[in-house]
């Protein structure tokens, strides 16, 4: 693909030969009217992946080429790899969890076990049967779960049996649209 | 061991501490990528803000980006893609101890980063005329979907930090003529230039990235 360059200075540092230089920049500005161009077709999802496949064919060149990690110790392209790669790590791990989160908070309105203490509701005045609705920023509902979970301590032994009775239905009717 | 062979293995350039100018070097760039890596990851953390809202709210991100001005990114792509291959120029230059080509390849850099920052103003202003602002201070009305303001946060974060670093740029790069001027560098010894060279390159690398996932939501 690319000639190892000729000539090298008194150190061993490699001079560049000037067309490969402008080479790369006449391949950088054509990938870029390219990206610009196929941002104009659509191809769906496929957009994307074709922008960044081309993004990162223009950042490799810059990288081995201008930042002459073609040449150089290979150590140095471990230093830069390894960058990507705790990137990648730190975006793809994140990704499992924001992707998700939709599920989980699905999951906080039925609760596993309405009988432990921490579904128990102190809030009497509420209706029985009232719907236990998930805090969530993706349901866009607020709600009274965490007023409850704060105050079970002050819950009597007959209010709790009846709102843990009042949790498993409201947690029956909820769990229609679950699954 | 004579004087002259002493001189002749340890120049002037060359810190005591270092047994060879060739050892100098190639810490200096071992030091220069690591701290590369940082980068990387400093802007990792806002490509993540990135993908994850996008992932929240594809439609929304998609009507924002129209507010961006495509012609205006493309010249900043292109300018910065100079001006990457300007500062690679300099450095050539000066490794073949042309003095004169580097003061002239670095000067059209110093140029091209102040171009980038013009354009990057006008698209500033025409955003902050709009009332098209980061979080709070939104205050258009021309955007459909929910919650546009977050594009904006995203957009004037990446950009923003992008931006200090094309000013830190243009500084150390003025500072790196300067020291050209003072005849400083050689073709033996031109270590800071290549430094800041290294570093011109990766705020151009994460513009390239940034330019198609801002401007170009297809």
């Amino acid at each position: 693909m690319l000639a190892k360059p000729t000539s090298t200075d008194e150190h061993g540092e490699h001079v560049v030969p000037l067309k490969v230089y402008f080479g790369v920049a006449g391949a950088l500005f054509f990938l870029t009217m390219l990206t610009l161009a196929m941002s104009f077709v659509d191809l769906g999802s496929m957009n994307m992946l074709v922008a960044m496949l081309i993004a990162g064919f223009k950042a490799s060149l810059v990288a081995l080429i201008f930042m002459h990690l073609w040449w150089d110790n290979k150590f140095l392209m471990a230093i830069f790899l390894t960058a990507l790669l705790f990137l990648a790590i730190f975006i793809g791990i994140t990704l499992m969890d924001t992707l998700n989160r939709g599920e989980i908070y699905q999951q906080s309105g039925q609760p596993i076990n309405p009988q432990s203490a921490i579904y128990t509701r102190s809030d009497t005045s509420a209706p029985a049967g009232a719907p236990i609705k998930a805090s969530s920023p993706f349901s866009g509902t607020s709600d009274t779960t965490q007023a409850d979970t704060t105050q079970t301590q002050a819950t009597s032994d007959s209010s709790s049996q009846n709102s843990a009775k009042a949790m498993q239905n409201s947690s029956k009717t909820d769990s229609g649209g679950a699954h | 061991m004579s004087d002259a062979t002493k001189a002749a293995e340890h120049p002037s350039y060359v810190q005591h501490h270092f047994a060879s100018a060739e050892q100098q070097r190639e810490t200096a760039k071992i030091g220069m990528w690591v701290f590369l890596l940082t980068e990387i990851l400093l802007f990792g953390g806002l490509f993540g803000f990135y993908v994850f809202y996008r992932a929240w709210n594809p439609e929304m991100f998609y009507n924002a980006h129209k507010a961006l001005n495509v012609t205006m990114g493309t010249v900043n792509t292109l300018v910065l893609i100079t001006s990457s291959l300007t500062v690679a120029l300099a450095i050539r230059s000066m490794q073949l101890g042309k003095r004169n080509q580097t003061i002239m390849f670095l000067s059209s850099t110093i140029g091209l980063a102040i171009t980038f920052l013009v354009v990057k103003y006008f698209e500033y202003a025409e955003h902050y005329h709009l009332g098209e602002l980061p979080g709070k201070f939104y205050h258009a009305h021309d955007i459909a979907g929910t919650n546009p303001h977050i594009f904006f946060s995203v957009y004037f974060t990446m950009t923003g930090l992008h931006a200090i670093h094309v000013i830190a740029g243009t500084i150390v790069m003025s500072w790196m003529l300067i020291r050209t001027l003072r005849r400083d560098f050689s073709s033996e010894y031109y270590t800071p230039l290549e430094m800041t060279g290294l570093y011109w390159h990766l705020v151009d690398i994460i513009w390239i990235f940034l330019y198609p996932l801002l401007y170009l939501i297809g």
